[in-house]
């Protein structure tokens, strides 16, 4: 059993060792250790000019990093959180997601972008949001969001390998968890969702930290005989449509669980996607079991009660199966 | 010689004013040169000329609003005077762009696919839940009329399916594959939604449920429709049948029980009879033209059990011998009571004919169903006081009274039609 | 600098024919600094360029006729026909595009700088910008880390006065901006932007300061656009007589005064390359004119490496 956080440690420890292009920059990376302890240790192996530490400047240190992979580099840029990532979003929407298109296929920005996301440990409304699915939304980027402790290492991996740039959400929640772990596996593809859980009567359709929700959902819903399929979405883009109408196929039912607020979510382009593409599969409405629309709250029982918890998620899917 | 144009001035302008020129005809001007004041959204602009020469004519006037492109002046090259033109010659050619004859084309090249249909057309195809897909258009250029869709909607009635009952997608799929009727079924999902579980043990699909609802709605569009739209006249005529109901009776005696005549289907020969005669009645009413009918087709009006009411053509209803007819008659009431018509049975009557005898009542008004343009009431056959030969006798006694569209034909001619009816009745062995 | 002044000219008529479209901005008046810049660099430096960059892109050796064709929005432009006036990019000549976010090419340049700082590459990256981005808080982070991390970038701030519409003094507290810079501990400097000459020998020096400590400088140029921000204008915000006094210098004709004054070159001369450079911009409006639309079946080709759907 080994971390989250370790596996990503050893997936960039890897990286480094192997291929002399990359290099991991970002706010406290270096002597600090990361500042939820992802790159502890490796500024003492690989030294300041691979570990950097970078001023305040989400912006300019994301541009960096844009203009290092577009200068024949292989950068690995970790923003401290989404919040901060605001910041540098002109970066990233108007230079790394369209280099390639508007140069019309010269240049090309392999770069790969970490930052934590998501809420749960009460600390407020200017940590604590999901806007992954902006990110999600931007033709000529690829949206990670691990949810495992083996797709935490092979998903860096993959980012780090694609030509494109790759931006990867790592739930706050997630760095201690445990799992199984082999860092030799073969890699399967990030680009798919995954059936973490199968079932027959409904499905619970997540990604990140709400996939963990989702299946300790689904073990509940066993014992009152419903039978949840739990779909990790994995890659939130591309998304894997043809994995979520599968699913649906099956089930006939779906619930979508995303951390995000309601409007505008990916749960809104996932429940679009089942009506466009798997209308004729719908047994029951598609439901959505996102965060409240309020900027997370301190209080611990107000941010509680801001997220999707698992009751919300069983009680959703008995409505959906018509128990409730 | 070279045209100045208005020139895009911005990547949003489509048009700009003239705002004032800086030179006349006859100036010699070369590239780079200033030659004149454009006003646009941003401001007042000074705008250069890419060509030299000499300005032979200005053909856009100060203070008028032409779109980008539009020749503004033309410039000659050195030398070739010119004297005509010297004053701006007032209206750019854009208004005397070709006008089409107001046929109605629709948006972007896209709807050129779909059906045409005016935006009317379209807001009543909605109303009444008619799909313009596949409907044939009868206006110009096939242009899909009001009528055509409101016929629709009629003709749709007999349709099966309409249902709205609530039901997920799933399961309306699987309905619909495995021909269970779910109309009746109990729901179990959300809401109370049949969700696919339900339909297990559901019946198959019986002969279609007649869609009340649907029905209504169509059928008080149309009524609605012609009240508002139809200037009605009526003409009323009592006629005697004694003897005609003397020859029935003697004819039907030669015939077994369900091959005997009834009276109404000797109503229905001498309407089509008469319409034979009286052009001006047999004929539909679309949009601003009338369009003769191509037979004697005869609408029945036919009451259904539960409400509905439809009104299927008998079509060619002046041919074949009278049992044939009947025969026919007969056939028609009942697939229309079985919600079993074909589509060419609900569009192609030009005159409808309604018959409340059975219900004892002595005469009807009725209402045009659109786009017809007449129909016939007969009340009850009665006993009644009548004159003949200055005596007062009691004869069976049947008042008629015909509707018809003031638009198309008058009185004078409606009354024609009832005698004409009249003769045709009198003469039973000839119908 | 002729070069650049007709092939500006004819894509303003062509421009007011509706053959260009969107925006176009126009270098004319300035064409100086790009000249004398672009003289000063070696071929293997890196170049990143604003969005009036079509002097940059030209002088940098990117054809006139792929450049129009870029304008014009054919396939056989310099991008494809993706990137258009603002967007010129060709990885041959390193020239790593014309960028249309004021100063979000400033980090980009910083980037390029640290690649070929960890691979040991001596080039310089030149990174040009307008004064309006030093406004821009990128600018600010883009000093304080070249600075911090001794990156070989060459900052060129082109002050043409006016940040579009509003004047330099509207824009900026302190009124030089060459004081900036200094407070990163950047070398910065300040150069006749009118002059070509001048312009070169400045960017040499500084060019080969940066390539050889490996440390960011900064030069501002003063100069001045003759045309509109992006083709026309009102031109509210400047007089007609500040225009015409700056026309007083304009760069091109300075240049051939000394030059015949010095005899370098005779009346005869000029019309030789008057003659060339019309010919060459004539070809470069047939190249575009030739050039083949890109099929919309190909409209979703280079967002990503693979097509994703």
């Amino acid at each position: 059993m080994t971390t989250y956080r370790e596996a990503i440690r050893t997936a960039l420890r890897r990286l480094l060792l192997e291929d002399s292009r990359v290099f991991l920059m970002g706010e406290d990376v270096g002597r600090y250790g990361g500042a939820y302890a992802v790159s502890k240790g490796l500024l003492d192996e690989f030294g300041e000019d691979r570990i950097r530490d970078t001023p305040l400047c989400e912006s300019t240190f994301v541009g960096a990093g844009i203009g290092a992979a577009l200068g024949g580099m292989r950068p690995i840029v970790e923003v401290m959180t989404v919040n901060f990532s605001m910041l540098a979003l002109d970066q990233v929407v108007n230079n790394a997601a369209v280099m390639r298109h508007m140069s019309g296929g010269q240049f090309e920005v392999p770069i790969a972008v970490r930052m934590a996301t998501g809420a749960g440990k009460q600390i407020a409304a200017q940590h604590s949001h999901s806007l992954e699915n902006w990110y999600a939304s931007i033709p000529g980027i690829k949206v990670l969001a691990p949810a495992t402790v083996q797709d935490a290492h092979d998903m860096l991996l993959a980012a780090v390998e694609d030509p494109d740039p790759v931006f990867i959400f790592e739930h706050q929640m997630l760095y201690g968890i445990e799992g199984p772990f082999d860092p030799n596996a073969t890699l399967s593809s990030p680009w798919k969702a995954a059936v973490r859980h199968p079932g027959s009567d409904v499905s619970l359709i997540a990604y990140g930290g709400s996939v963990h929700k989702a299946m300790t959902a689904a073990e509940e819903l066993e014992k009152e005989g419903i039978s949840a399929e739990v779909i990790d979405l994995r890659s939130l883009r591309p998304l894997d449509r043809p994995a979520i109408s599968a699913s649906v196929s099956r089930t006939h039912r779906a619930i979508v669980i995303d951390e995000a607020w309601k409007t505008g979510s990916l749960a809104s382009e996932v429940s679009a996607t089942l009506a466009e593409e798997a209308f004729y599969e719908l047994d029951a409405p598609i439901a959505r079991v996102c965060t409240r629309e309020v900027p997370i709250p301190y209080a611990k029982h107000l941010e509680d009660a801001a997220l999707p918890q698992v009751p919300a998620i069983v009680e959703a899917a008995k409505r959906s199966v018509g128990n409730g | 010689m070279a045209e100045f144009v208005m020139p895009s001035l911005g990547a949003d302008m489509t048009a700009g004013t003239l705002g004032r020129w800086l030179v006349t005809v006859g100036d010699r001007v070369s590239q780079g040169d200033i030659i004149a004041e454009v006003e646009t959204d941003k401001g007042t602009i000074e705008v250069e000329v890419f060509t030299g020469g000499v300005i032979e004519a200005l053909l856009v006037g100060e203070g008028e609003k032409v779109p980008v492109g539009t020749a503004l002046a033309e410039i000659g090259e050195a030398g070739t005077a010119l004297e005509s033109a010297s004053a701006p010659v007032s209206a750019p050619a854009s208004a005397s762009a070709s006008r089409s004859r107001g046929i109605m084309t629709l948006g972007g090249s896209g709807d050129l696919d779909g059906p045409m249909a005016t935006p009317a057309v379209r807001r009543r195809a909605h109303e009444l839940d008619v799909p313009l897909q596949g409907l044939s258009g009868t206006g110009e250029h096939g242009r899909i009329t009001r009528e055509d869709v409101e016929q629709a909607a009629v003709a749709e009635v007999q349709a099966p399916s309409g249902d709205r009952v609530r039901i997920s997608p799933y399961a309306r799929r699987l309905a619909r594959q495995r021909q269970i009727d779910f109309t009746d079924v109990q729901g179990t999902g959300p809401e109370g939604a049949i969700a696919a579980r339900d339909l297990e043990g559901a019946p198959a699909k019986a002969s279609a449920e007649s869609p009340k609802k649907r029905m209504q709605r169509a059928i008080a569009a149309a009524m609605t429709r012609a009240n508002d739209e139809i200037p009605h006249y009526y003409v009323e005529h009592a006629i005697d049948m004694g003897t005609a109901l003397e020859w029935l009776r003697e004819k039907n005696q030669s015939l077994s029980v369900n091959e005997r005549l009834v009276s109404g289907v000797l109503f229905l020969r001498a309407v089509a009879r008469a319409l034979r005669k009286h052009p001006l009645l047999n004929a539909t009413w679309q949009g601003r033209e009338v369009i003769q009918g191509d037979g004697s087709h005869v609408g029945l009006a036919v009451s259904l059990r539960g409400g509905g009411l439809v009104a299927p053509a008998l079509r060619d209803a002046d041919q074949g011998s009278l049992s044939e007819l009947m025969a026919r008659m007969t056939d028609l009431v009942s697939r229309a009571r079985a919600g079993a018509m074909r589509s060419s049975e609900m569009t192609s009557a030009t005159i409808t004919l309604t018959s409340l005898g059975e219900r004892g009542v002595e005469s009807v008004t009725p209402i045009i169903f659109p786009p017809q343009v007449a129909i016939v009431g007969f009340g009850a056959i009665l006993t009644r006081p009548w004159v003949v030969d200055d005596q007062i006798v009691a004869r069976p006694i049947v008042r008629v009274t015909l509707g018809a569209d003031h638009r198309v034909s008058n009185g004078h001619q409606g009354a024609r039609f009832l005698v004409a009816l009249d003769r045709f009745l009198q003469e039973p062995d000839k119908l | 600098m002729l070069r650049i002044r007709r092939l500006e000219e004819k894509s303003a008529e062509l421009y007011a024919k509706q053959k260009i479209r969107g925006f176009l901005h126009l270098y004319i008046g300035e064409e100086a600094v790009g000249v004398g810049a672009m003289r000063a660099l070696r071929d293997d430096d890196n170049v990143v360029a604003t969005y009036r960059e079509h002097g940059h892109a030209l002088v940098r050796g990117i054809p006139a006729g792929e450049i129009m064709a870029e304008m014009y929005g054919k396939a056989n432009g310099c991008s494809g026909g993706r990137g258009g006036s603002m967007h010129l990019f060709s990885v041959e000549r390193r020239f790593y595009g014309g960028h249309a976010i004021v100063g979000g090419g400033l980090p980009i340049a910083v980037g390029l700088a640290l690649a070929n700082k960890m691979k040991g590459e001596s080039r310089v990256t030149a990174c040009f910008f307008g004064d309006g981005a030093t406004d821009e808080g990128e600018f600010h982070e883009s000093l304080n880390l070249t600075a911090l991390w001794e990156l070989p970038v060459l900052f060129i701030c082109e002050n043409n006065r006016y940040a579009m519409g509003t004047a330099f003094a509207r824009h900026v507290s302190d009124n030089d901006i060459v004081n900036n810079p200094p407070a990163y501990g950047v070398h910065s400097e300040t150069v006749d932007g009118m002059d070509v000459v001048a312009v070169e020998r400045a960017v040499h020096n500084a060019a080969e300061s940066v390539r050889e400590t490996g440390e960011p400088r900064f030069i501002e140029l003063r100069t001045y656009r003759f045309r509109a921000h992006s083709m026309y204008d009102a031109e509210l915000y400047r007089s007609k007589a500040e225009v015409e006094e700056w026309k007083k210098l304009d760069p091109i004709e300075q240049l051939k005064d000394r030059a015949l004054a010095a005899t370098l070159i005779t009346g005869a001369d000029i019309e030789t390359i008057e003659r060339d450079v019309a010919r060459e911009i004539e070809e470069a409006v047939q190249f575009a004119e030739q050039g083949e639309w890109e099929s919309i079946d190909d409209l979703a080709r280079h967002t990503y490496a693979r097509d994703l759907s």
